[in-house]
């Protein structure tokens, strides 16, 4: 089916391809069907490009792409509502704030989005970790993460040789 | 509006299972307990308005083309798409 966006046009979208939001994203409880638009090549961002109103899309990226870790709990109420029962179709996005100068782009730790790979059901969850907020620096995280994976190759590299255990 | 007056460790209820009672009153601050089944999503009322004012800031966002000016050093510091989200 075809639908028009103010940011890419008119689109061919892939009605397989939607994903339900029964209620919606907080702030935006009546639009509740959504598809994921890949950006560039290799570029991590993604659009979640709103189907029932074509001016509404999200930049979603995964947290993981820019974080050493994302630890979140999803209860059993949201598993219950998106008939999350196996934990490896649980994917997870977090929205992104662009601002006029990109080096200050948040991401919104604290309501990130799950969804079901299953059965293509989402929702916006809130996370109860209070490290998460809702506007955390992605290239403040980036460099933490540099740091991260910097020191465990170098706890890597002090290991003696042909110690295999 | 329904106002209810409670001293200290009175209860409300709200349906069959969810209960709230009246743990400590400070100066300007009460303490409340709740009792909820797990089901209930209970959450502080400035947190789900947060998430939405930050929604809607984040839906202002119309291109990425900003990110275009970062140095290509920090780009190329982003992790490889999940193969996760491949099953989208």
């Amino acid at each position: 089916m075809k639908i028009s966006t103010s940011r890419f046009g008119k689109i061919e979208i892939i009605k397989d391809e939607i994903i339900t939001f029964e209620e919606g994203l907080l702030g935006f409880g009546e639009y509740h069907q959504y598809v994921i638009l890949n950006a560039d090549d290799g570029s991590p961002f993604r659009w979640l490009q709103c189907v029932d109103d074509g001016n509404l899309a999200f930049v979603i990226i995964e947290p993981l792409s820019f974080m050493f870790e994302y630890d979140i709990e999803i209860s059993d109420s949201d598993a219950a509502f998106i008939s999350l029962e196996r934990a490896e179709d649980a994917v997870l996005y977090v929205i992104v704030s662009i601002p006029a100068n990109p080096s200050d782009m948040t991401a919104n730790l604290q309501g990130p989005l799950v969804i079901n790979a299953a059965n293509r059901k989402g929702r916006q969850i809130i996370s109860s970790n209070s490290r998460h907020s809702v506007k955390v620096r992605i290239l403040d995280e980036m460099e933490k993460r540099a740091a991260k994976l910097k020191e465990v190759q170098e706890s890597l590299d002090s290991k003696p040789e042909g110690d295999e255990s | 509006m329904l106002v209810l007056t409670r001293k200290i460790n009175e209860k409300i209820i709200i349906g069959d299972d969810v209960e709230i009672v009246l743990v400590d009153i400070g100066k300007d601050q009460v303490k409340i307990g709740i009792n909820a089944p797990r089901s209930v999503k209970v959450h502080r009322w400035e947190v789900y308005e947060e998430i939405q004012k930050e929604n809607r800031e984040a839906a202002k966002t119309t291109s990425l083309d900003p990110l275009k000016s970062l140095p290509q050093d920090i780009l190329n510091k982003f992790g490889k798409k999940d193969s996760k989200a491949k099953k989208l």
